[in-house]
């Protein structure tokens, strides 16, 4: 039974001071085992600056290349006479030791703190800072760190719509070249859906590698010096009769430099440079007679020009000769016309030829000739005879002519 | 007397208590015969409101997160959500708060009118201890039971996620079964069963002190009815804080 309540001294609670502190102690290890309740952890406190906080709250995590140590303590606003890389201020609280290790071994001065996102889906951004490097000295508290700022969904999404509607701009007339391609049209099309191409491409690929090989040949023909080729690679014959000529071209330079002979003096002497140049004063005046020649050319062409347009437009008989269709539909007719003529005419010499018809026997049949030919040797005969008989009668007329009176 | 002295008195006459039934336990003679008829009154007798409890609860979880999960096109997983919050947190829990109002209440009102009416005082006097003889079998018998009454409101809570399911969303049974399994762990049944543990403990304790510590005649019986009840209820929210950390500590719970 409890003792009376006035006289009740803490001395008579040892029991329950003794379980109230277990109790808490327990509720404390309970809460630390998972190491996200560490009242006793020291901590520093880091700044980092960005253009625009973008999704950075209170609380979010800040992680050293990736590894969590610590939390953002307070996202603020600067200044507006702040730069425009620099409109906020996160400042973080971090743990000031990483596995035993004070954490200005891993973050110098040289590491940078990245805003990046936690997720695709959401907007909710973290800040990741990077291990610095042996050349940077320790971070000290309220340090402010390099920042860059990475690329947002936001930004990621906005870029993306932007090249989907270029995309889709293009895929229009890609969509309708393909679809020509696919029927066949256009070059493309011939070229995806037409063998031949494919054909010659083999064959001159063939011919190609038979011209290598023929190639191969001549090259060796050459390398071993047989053939004209070969000898001008090979032989040395040329280059020393080239070598002599080439001499020879030198000591006539020589000459001419010296002004021996009629090249040399027409190099050194002035006489032929002065009879040149009264003869270029003469060309000169003919030019100028030739000029009032132009003129007259000039009107003619002029002339000429006039009559060509009559002629486009159709004047006179040459106009309608080139403009009138009539003319033209005549002629095509009258060639149609001579056209079949001609085949007609072609039917019957080859009827002809082929000794049919009349003609045809005329022409091929030997003995119509034969008899004509005898005909005309019987005519000549009588002729001759009549002839002679003419000849005859004149001579003798009596012997033809003869009266006989005969009277009763 | 100062709350702070007050407070620390409470907490020591539990320890005590606690202690003296435990200890009691392990000797001669021992009260199977009061074990038992608690453990009848205790888990039998509150079996049905407790597993209402759990049927409407597993049944109305699954109303209002249906939806939101039919949203997110995942409403194939909705027996995983209510398997595991039913078994993880809302099971031990809701019994336990449904057994401190129940059992809790009968407790101290008992004991409480036992004190009043010098029932215990007459016992002491016969040489037999209340202690043994009243507390420690009631804490016992709610330290077996309040398990078993959890495991029963967990079943009965995703049959009822089942039943709400296939019925007023039109997801066959099976389907739902499947992703309850997917969303049980072994992790998540122990620390459903640990936790009814610790809970019947102090819903006994605090009961069993509230009633032997009644002062005051039949008024004082029903304010301490009252303040056992409430008591035990906000001592099992606030351990079920701790106790869900240390067993996702201890047992590494992962996150589904």
């Amino acid at each position: 039974m409890p003792p009376t309540e006035r006289k009740l001294g803490f001395s008579q609670l040892r029991v329950g001071i003794f379980v109230l502190f277990g109790l808490a102690v327990l509720a404390f290890l309970i809460l630390n085992a998972t190491g996200d309740f560490n009242p006793f952890e020291k901590t520093m406190s880091l700044k980092a600056r960005f253009a625009s906080a973008d999704g950075l709250r209170e609380g979010a995590d800040v992680q050293l290349a990736g590894v969590h140590i610590g939390k953002v303590d307070a996202v603020r606003l600067l200044p507006p006479d702040s730069p425009d890389d620099a409109k906020i201020e996160a400042i973080m609280t971090i743990n000031q030791t990483l596995d035993g290790k004070p954490i200005t071994d891993r973050i110098r001065t040289d590491s940078t703190a990245q805003l990046v996102a936690t997720s695709i889906l959401a907007n909710d951004k973290m800040i990741n800072i990077t291990p610095g490097t042996a050349k940077g000295s320790a971070v000290t508290e309220n340090n402010v760190l390099d920042s860059t700022s990475a690329m947002s969904i936001n930004q990621l999404t906005q870029t993306g719509n932007e090249l989907l509607q270029q995309i889709n701009k293009l895929a229009i007339p890609t969509n309708e070249i393909l679809n020509k391609a696919n029927q066949g049209e256009g070059t493309l099309g011939r070229v995806i859906n037409d063998e031949s191409l494919y054909k010659n491409l083999d064959s001159a690929v063939a011919e190609t590698r038979t011209t290598v090989v023929k190639l191969q040949t001549t090259l060796d023909k050459v390398n071993s010096g047989s053939g004209s080729a070969g000898k001008l690679l090979n032989d040395p014959e040329l280059y020393n009769s080239l070598n002599r000529t080439v001499e020879q071209l030198e000591s006539i330079s020589k000459d001419l430099r010296a002004g021996r002979g009629s090249a040399g003096k027409f190099l050194t002497n002035d006489e032929l440079y002065n009879e040149t140049r009264a003869a270029v004063r003469d060309l000169r005046e003919s030019v100028n007679n030739i000029k009032p020649a132009l003129e007259q050319i000039n009107r003619i062409a002029a002339d000429v020009n006039s009559i060509t347009t009559d002629l486009n437009e159709g004047k006179g008989t040459a106009g309608k000769l080139l403009k009138d269709e009539q003319l033209y539909n005549d002629a095509r007719d009258s060639l149609a016309k001579f056209n079949s003529t001609a085949a007609k005419l072609d039917v019957l010499i080859s009827d002809t030829q082929s000794g049919k018809g009349t003609i045809g026997k005329l022409l091929t049949d030997e003995t119509l000739y034969n008899n004509l030919n005898q005909t005309t040797s019987n005519i000549n005969q009588i002729t001759t005879e009549g002839t002679k008989l003419i000849y005859d009668f004149r001579q003798n007329p009596k012997k033809y002519l003869t009266i006989k009176f005969e009277l009763f | 007397m100062n709350p702070l002295k007050k407070f620390l008195f409470e907490l020591q006459e539990i320890t005590t208590l606690i202690v003296h039934a435990f200890i009691g336990l392990f000797k001669k003679p021992y009260y199977l015969v009061d074990l038992v008829k608690q453990m009848d009154i205790i888990g039998v007798g509150s079996l049905p409101i407790v597993l209402l409890t759990g049927f409407f609860t597993g049944g109305v979880l699954i109303l209002q997160t249906f939806p939101t999960l039919a949203y997110y096109g995942i409403q194939n997983e909705a027996g995983r959500s209510v398997s595991t919050s039913l078994i993880r947190e809302l099971g031990p829990v809701l019994s336990a708060l449904m057994v401190s109002g129940r059992i809790g209440s009968a407790i101290s009102a008992e004991l409480g009118s036992m004190v009043v009416s010098q029932q215990i005082d007459a016992m002491r006097a016969l040489g037999t201890d209340p202690n043994r003889k009243l507390v420690a079998p009631r804490i016992l018998a709610l330290v077996l039971m309040l398990p078993f009454l959890t495991v029963a409101a967990d079943i009965f809570g995703i049959i009822g996620g089942g039943i709400v399911a296939s019925g007023l969303f039109n997801q066959s049974f099976d389907t739902f079964l499947t992703s309850v399994r997917n969303g049980i762990t072994i992790e998540d049944i122990i620390g459903g069963l640990i936790k009814p543990l610790f809970f019947g403990l102090i819903i006994g304790s605090i009961s069993c002190h509230k009633g032997l510590s009644t002062t005051g005649g039949t008024v004082g019986v029903g304010r301490s009815t009252t303040s056992a009840v409430v008591l035990s209820s906000i001592v099992v929210i606030i351990f079920d804080f701790f106790l869900s950390k240390a067993i996702q500590t201890i047992l590494d719970v992962k996150p589904i």
